[in-house]
């Protein structure tokens, strides 16, 4: 196969691949839509107008019902905001009354930041900690790397949070500075603010990716073509790093795509512990105010980069393993 | 089946070899237990200590020296090993309400474990009974069943759990809601490894006889195909106890599960308390490793459980 009608094999399988989440992403949103509303007694107008003598105005409530589109039945609410959605039009946030798309994309940067930086930061320790655990299998250093692992995936990323946010500052005093900025306006302290949440978080993934990364060079070390490279005479070093560990890499990125949602649930709390203005806090004012409009759109963008990732995911199959076409 | 072999071999090996005629006998009860321990002796250790921690919960009124609730300011923040009222000490310390550390973490670990092993139990039925039917029944039905849960999926554990506590508002603050939201989030994944099960299971020779005898669509599915997909179901469960207790404690963490007075680890490790924890680091230290060595426990016994039940993953995550 040439090169460009590869490319264009590509092209129309993400083309396809996005074509086929889109009811995925529907389901989704339907589910969260009719959830919310069916399970939430919480009544917007209700609630804002529960203080003052509109409260008790029935011909308001029943105009302010109309103005929001309370008043119809639920699957047409649902496919109002639907054609809303597919028009680019999600509606505005019941809390600040700017449009909800504006206040994702203020949000937005600083999740991708913290998902994306946490998820190759996650890497970088867990790639040489699972071929170390495969390599010395069975030694003490094995051990000592599994029990590591382990204890990382057991210790919740808010405790490790925790720790990481009182320890400095019960031996040193320190803290990390308030009041968050953005790496144009002051790098440095963007830098240091995002340290410890990017820490936090990177430890429980990269202790699944040692797991999975151990297991997986321990099959393919005994592999055919390792013996035949030990053979030959080639250095230990190649061996592992050219021929074993890129065979190795398709179970470890196939997971990386699946820990994107544990990664953005992760920067949920997190960015609440260390009130970091990102999607998850935003989520989280958004539920506590019972902005739906605003919940809605949130989980919309979840759900989106949780499908992205996934298609880089597999098309980064491609790359890794040359044998591989897509259809 | 290449594995099933290598275990009775093994399994003869350990027999005398002066009496190569003597009848295999079945292993004793105690015998299969004595040679899991031996090869899972981690597993032991787990389980010893989940056994510790359920006594723990079920006895919480006579191990607690202290009322959980109990506020005395005049006794707040002392480091452990104080004296507080009518000669009782606070063994951890106590918190900036006077309270006892260590009895809140006591009590904590009944609520803990009850909404992490409730929220699995709901999570584990509902997955089987939706792996169940979705693949026995295959086609459209199983196509759209597991997209709905492939968009489940998609959402962040801890904001699925999230969205239905708070939906709820504050209402919702509550441990049977908070179990029941942990356990939907649980679905999806117990669905899916479940499935998968049902539909080698569905292929197997008994499977198509029972049909070919014209047993009942239900019968098919509660009398030949559940029994054998229970060893599958009892992994999935041990394996998702530790996320429940993590995905409790989060919630408490954030507010948004029990009410303030019920103790709870998560509660107690909260922001609200974060500017306590500098100059009394017992309020961290306490609650935050009760809660890693109880999530650490289950995930070594459900590791162990699955090598027992599955000897093909042995050794791998």
């Amino acid at each position: 196969m040439d090169s460009r009608s590869h490319g264009a094999a590509v092209l129309s399988y993400v083309l396809s691949r996005l074509l086929s989440s889109v009811p995925a992403l529907i389901g989704g949103s339907a589910i969260i839509f009719f959830s919310l509303r069916i399970l939430a007694p919480v009544d917007l107008i209700e609630q804002s107008l529960s203080e003052g003598a509109a409260a008790a105005d029935p011909v308001l409530k029943a105009q302010l019902r109309h103005e929001f589109g309370l008043d119809l039945p639920l699957p047409l609410q649902y496919l109002n905001w639907l054609w809303g959605a597919l028009r680019g039009d999600l509606g505005s946030s019941w809390m600040s009354n700017r449009p909800v798309v504006d206040n994702i994309m203020q949000a937005l940067p600083v999740s991708l930041e913290i998902t994306f930086v946490a998820l190759g930061l996650a890497l970088l320790i867990g790639i040489p900690m699972g071929v170390l655990s495969a390599v010395h299998h069975n030694t003490w250093l094995d051990y000592l790397l599994r029990l590591i692992a382990v204890v990382g995936l057991s210790i919740p990323s808010f405790v490790v949070a925790t720790v990481l946010l009182v320890t400095p500052s019960i031996l040193w005093g320190w803290s990390p500075p308030v009041g968050y900025k953005t790496p144009w306006e002051n790098l440095p302290t963007h830098v240091v603010q995002m340290l410890l949440p990017l820490a936090a978080l990177s430890v429980g993934v990269a202790a699944v990716q040692v797991r999975i990364l151990r297991s997986t060079l321990l099959d393919v070390l005994r592999n055919e073509y390792v013996r035949t490279g030990r053979a030959k005479g080639l250095p230990e070093r190649v061996v592992i790093s050219r021929h074993a560990l890129k065979n190795c890499l398709i179970p470890v990125i196939t997971l990386l795509g699946t820990q994107v949602s544990f990664t953005l649930g992760g920067s949920v709390v997190l960015e609440n512990i260390f009130s970091l203005p990102g999607l998850g806090r935003l989520t989280l004012m958004a539920i506590d105010k019972g902005d739906f409009p605003q919940l809605q759109a949130n989980i919309l963008y979840l759900l989106l980069i949780y499908i992205v990732m996934n298609l880089a995911v597999d098309l980064s199959y491609g790359w890794l393993d040359p044998r591989i076409r897509y259809r | 089946m290449a594995l099933a072999q290598t275990e009775s071999t093994r399994f003869r090996r350990a027999q005398p070899l002066a009496v190569p005629s003597a009848p295999s006998r079945r292993p004793s009860r105690l015998n299969t237990f004595a040679r899991a321990a031996r090869r899972e002796p981690v597993g032991v250790i787990a389980a010893l200590l989940v056994l510790l921690l359920l006594v723990t919960a079920v006895f919480a009124e006579w191990l607690a020296p202290q009322d959980p609730t109990s506020q005395a300011l005049r006794f707040a923040l002392r480091p452990p090993g104080s004296p507080g009222a009518n000669g009782t000490t606070f063994l951890l310390g106590s918190d900036s309400l006077g309270r006892d550390v260590f009895s809140r973490l006591i009590y904590g670990t009944r609520i803990s474990l009850a909404i992490g092993v409730a929220a699995v139990l709901i999570g584990t039925i509902g997955g089987l009974l939706v792996g169940l039917f979705s693949g026995y029944r295959g086609g459209r039905t199983d196509t759209l069943i597991q997209r709905i849960m492939d968009s489940l999926q998609a959402i962040p554990t801890i904001v699925l759990a999230m969205l239905l506590v708070a939906g709820l508002g504050p209402a919702g603050r509550n441990l049977a809601v908070t179990a029941l939201a942990i356990g939907t989030t649980q679905i999806p994944r117990a669905n899916r490894v479940i499935r998968s099960n049902v539909l080698t299971v569905a292929r197997e020779d008994y499977v198509q006889a029972a049909k070919a005898v014209g047993a009942s669509e239900l019968r098919i599915l509660f009398f030949h195909i559940l029994p054998n997909v229970i060893p599958t179901t009892l992994i999935v469960f041990s394996t998702s106890v530790g996320t429940a207790i993590v995905t409790e404690a989060t919630l408490s963490f954030l507010g948004l599960a029990a009410p303030p007075p019920l103790a709870t680890w998560g509660g107690m490790l909260t922001i609200q308390g974060r500017q306590f924890m500098v100059t009394a680091p017992w309020l961290l230290i306490a609650p935050a490793v009760a809660l890693s060595v109880t999530v650490l426990a289950f995930n070594f016994l459900g590791d162990s459980v699955r090598d027992l039940l599955d000897p093909r993953l042995r050794g791998r995550r």
